[in-house]
């Protein structure tokens, strides 16, 4: 079972949960990424998350059946929030359900570090005294 | 005619979200001939730490062709997440 939306609206964590939910079911792994207020010693005010849709959803499809065929799974949700948001807020959510933990464990952890090199999404970080799209220069 | 979409610090440097080329008389026949062609034209494009380039929604490296009517997305490091 996957699950992956892109959504400009609050994440949810109980909703990923409830998506992979299974009677097989032996654990679920929940990752919530959430908004720093700070990078680098410098204070972030806010971001603002941009995609390119369509891609964005097949990417994290891809990376969701890399993930299915690499451990035994019974399901991986992946919602990606998309547009402004502040401190606190959480621009990501991964919840994995297996049989076993160990399992959904490294497979929550292969799906985030995967998410962040491939899907074609993009931050800005709001400062003080300006702006930055994230990882854009050395 | 190809479309272009650009994103993130992309779409700031090209002032568009999107546009429009005629690959045939600016002698793009792929990718790689489109990157050579947008670093030269945007020089602030070529200072990004890396530019990844996806033809109708598959990342495609430097070799793959381009056609009448493909979307080519440029890509500047992601960093959903």
């Amino acid at each position: 079972m996957i699950d992956i939306q892109l959504r400009s609206e609050a994440l949810d964590a109980q909703t990923c949960l409830d998506a992979v939910a299974s009677d097989k079911a032996g654990g679920h792994v929940l990752f919530v990424g959430t908004v720093r207020d700070h990078t680098q010693g410098k204070k972030v005010n806010k971001l603002d998350f941009e995609s390119y849709e369509p891609m964005a959803v097949k990417e994290m499809h891809k990376i969701a059946e890399r993930a299915m065929d690499k451990w035994p799974l019974l399901g991986i949700s992946v919602h990606h929030r998309v547009g402004e948001l502040e401190i606190g807020e959480i621009p990501v959510i991964i919840a994995v359900s297996s049989a076993h933990r160990k399992e959904a464990f490294a497979a929550c952890e292969f799906v985030i570090d995967e998410l962040k090199k491939t899907v074609p999404i993009w931050k800005k970080e709001y400062f003080d005294d300006g702006e930055v799209w994230v990882a854009a220069h050395p | 005619m190809i479309t272009l979409k650009n994103f993130g610090i992309a779409r700031e440097i090209l002032q568009q979200r999107e546009l429009s080329l005629d690959p045939e008389p600016l002698e793009i026949q792929n990718v790689g001939d489109l990157r050579t062609y947008l670093f030269s034209k945007y020089d602030r494009l070529a200072m990004v730490s890396s530019v990844a380039f996806a033809v109708n929604e598959e990342y495609a490296e430097d070799h793959v062709e381009l056609r009448n009517g493909d979307t080519i997305a440029v890509i500047p490091p992601v960093s959903g997440g």
